[in-house]
């Protein structure tokens, strides 16, 4: 670096919001190749050349008794639910006999470090999914399968250029080109809805999104629940509102339930104990809330059970929160417009909200003052959560996977 | 119109196409079946050794690279000895508890 180069970076502010001072030709820095490609090249390809054609359909590959799965998985952490759901549905579907493998597709080097044995160990231990299937961190040693599932929309440009499947499916849990501002993100996964997969929707409001807008084709699955989240033997209290507050997840629309929080507070201040749980940071907030941090469901059971009512949104698919709470006689309110009709009916269990912090106020105050109305919600809750297993879920997945396969057959008596 | 001669080779084909078809289902199926029971004999050697090796994995320990080190073959070495001073030691013990 020349002598004037080094003093006019000395003389730059990095942090300051001034206006650079250096006069003449910029000097600049030479960066030396750090990656292979881009990780979105692999995606591009795959629009502009298409998928890698798919292995020879065979008949009755769809109705054998076992399959071999392999599921695409994004890069995870403790507390993701989408993976929770998937893990779960993995040990299900290796209980039903099918042969499974798990690929972490990781273009970001997320979980860079991090051995295929401890991922394993992870998934095993802190989902609580006792899964059998080996755990790939690359796809060296990628060996083809019945169906390939993608998990995620990254994961679909992955799947799409692997050779050796006979179907592509595509588990969607949310309406993902949401979770971005206007970026290549949205683009990219946005497109991954046109790609002809089999979509397995998380509710039937997501299935009929992709069908509406991309013309995708599936089927749906119905959530589990975790067996920790049951009614504890605690004393259910009268005047305690339990808040969702995931804000690193904007999707979540904390603001929106601290702003109904803020009102509730207003119109019943001391007589209202108000809990936040899902985030490493308590987020100020004009009203005093007891703050949990991120939680264990075993923990989360026994303040779902001790609480009056449960706060929980999504605005990309119904949550999975609120059929927690459900499961721990908690009733609970979600948004209304974001699926929660789909899966629950308008009269559902679970509450449905307009997107008005008053209006979800007027709902939590219901359920702190209607004693009756508070009772039918609670059973109603506890009635279906009873229905929602895993084992019914990946039943529901295992039907979408053969339609999958299925799809392709006619193919073979055509010809 | 004057019936067509019959063409015996047709017929034979004919007869034994669904045979033949059905034969060929059989061993789609069973070879279907073995190269499924092959994944899960192959997936099961993979989860199986990824158990094994959680700890080492864990704490980024390469032991074939650690064992190709200099001092590693004494180090063993040592090792050795000192188990077979161990078990020894014990034989003795034993031998004087009866």
């Amino acid at each position: 670096m020349s002598r004037s180069a080094l003093l006019a970076r000395l003389r730059e502010e990095p942090d300051a919001s001034t206006r650079p001072t250096g006069t003449g030709r910029p000097s600049s820095r030479h960066v030396a190749p750090s990656r292979a490609e881009h990780e979105y090249a692999l995606a591009m390809r795959i629009l502009h050349e298409g998928a890698v054609p798919l292995a020879e359909a065979i008949p009755g590959m769809s109705t054998r008794e076992r399959l071999r799965i392999a599921v695409i998985v994004p890069p995870f952490r403790f507390g993701s639910g989408g993976h929770d759901a998937l893990f779960q549905v993995v040990s299900r579907l290796e209980e039903r006999g099918h042969v499974c493998t798990l690929w972490v597709d990781d273009p970001f080097r997320e979980l860079a470090g991090q051995a295929p044995s401890a991922l394993r160990r992870s998934i095993v231990e802190s989902f609580a999914a006792p899964v059998r299937a080996p755990v790939y961190t690359g796809f060296e040693h990628w060996h083809g399968a019945d169906v390939v599932c993608a998990t995620g929309w990254q994961t679909v440009y992955r799947a799409m250029g692997l050779p050796g499947c006979r179907a592509r499916a595509y588990w969607v849990n949310d309406y993902e080109p949401e979770f971005y501002g206007t970026s290549i993100e949205t683009h990219l996964s946005a497109m991954t809805y046109r790609q002809g997969l089999h979509c397995i929707g998380g509710s039937p409001w997501l299935l009929d999104l992709l069908r509406e807008r991309y013309g995708a084709e599936g089927g749906v699955f119905r959530y589990g629940i975790d067996p920790d989240y049951r009614e504890r033997p605690v004393e259910r209290r009268r005047d305690t509102v339990v808040l969702y507050a995931r804000t690193v997840t904007p999707r979540r629309a904390v603001a929106l339930g601290v702003l109904a929080l803020e009102e509730l507070w207003r119109r019943r201040a001391d007589r209202v104990r108000i809990i936040m749980f899902g985030d490493e940071h308590p987020l100020p907030a004009s009203f005093p809330y007891e703050f949990l941090g991120i939680v264990s469901p075993n923990e989360l059971s026994w303040i779902y059970s001790e609480a009056t009512a449960g706060l929980a949104f999504s605005m990309t698919n119904t949550s999975l929160v609120p059929q927690d709470m459900m499961a721990c006689g908690l009733p609970a309110i979600e948004l209304e417009g974001f699926g929660g009709e789909s899966v629950y009916g308008t009269e559902g269990p679970i509450e449905l909200a307009p997107y008005d912090p008053a209006a979800i106020a007027d709902r939590l105050e219901r359920l702190l003052d209607d004693r009756e109305e508070w009772e039918r919600r609670h059973r109603s809750g506890l009635a279906l959560a009873r229905t929602l297993t895993w084992d019914a879920a990946s039943q529901q997945i295992e039907r979408e996977l053969r339609a999958a396969l299925r799809a392709r057959e006619p193919s073979v008596s055509s010809t | 119109m004057p019936p067509s001669p019959v063409d015996h080779d047709e017929v034979a084909a004919r007869d034994a196409a669904p045979d033949e078809v059905a034969m060929l289902h059989t061993k789609i199926d069973a070879l279907e079946r073995e190269l499924v029971e092959q994944a899960a004999r192959a997936n099961a050697a993979v989860a199986e050794a990824q158990e094994r090796t959680y700890w080492l994995d864990r704490w980024h320990l390469d032991l074939n690279a650690l064992m190709a080190r200099r001092g590693a073959a004494e180090l063993r070495g040592v090792v050795r000895v000192g188990r077979g001073v161990l078990r020894s030691a014990r034989r003795v013990q034993r031998r004087l508890g009866r």
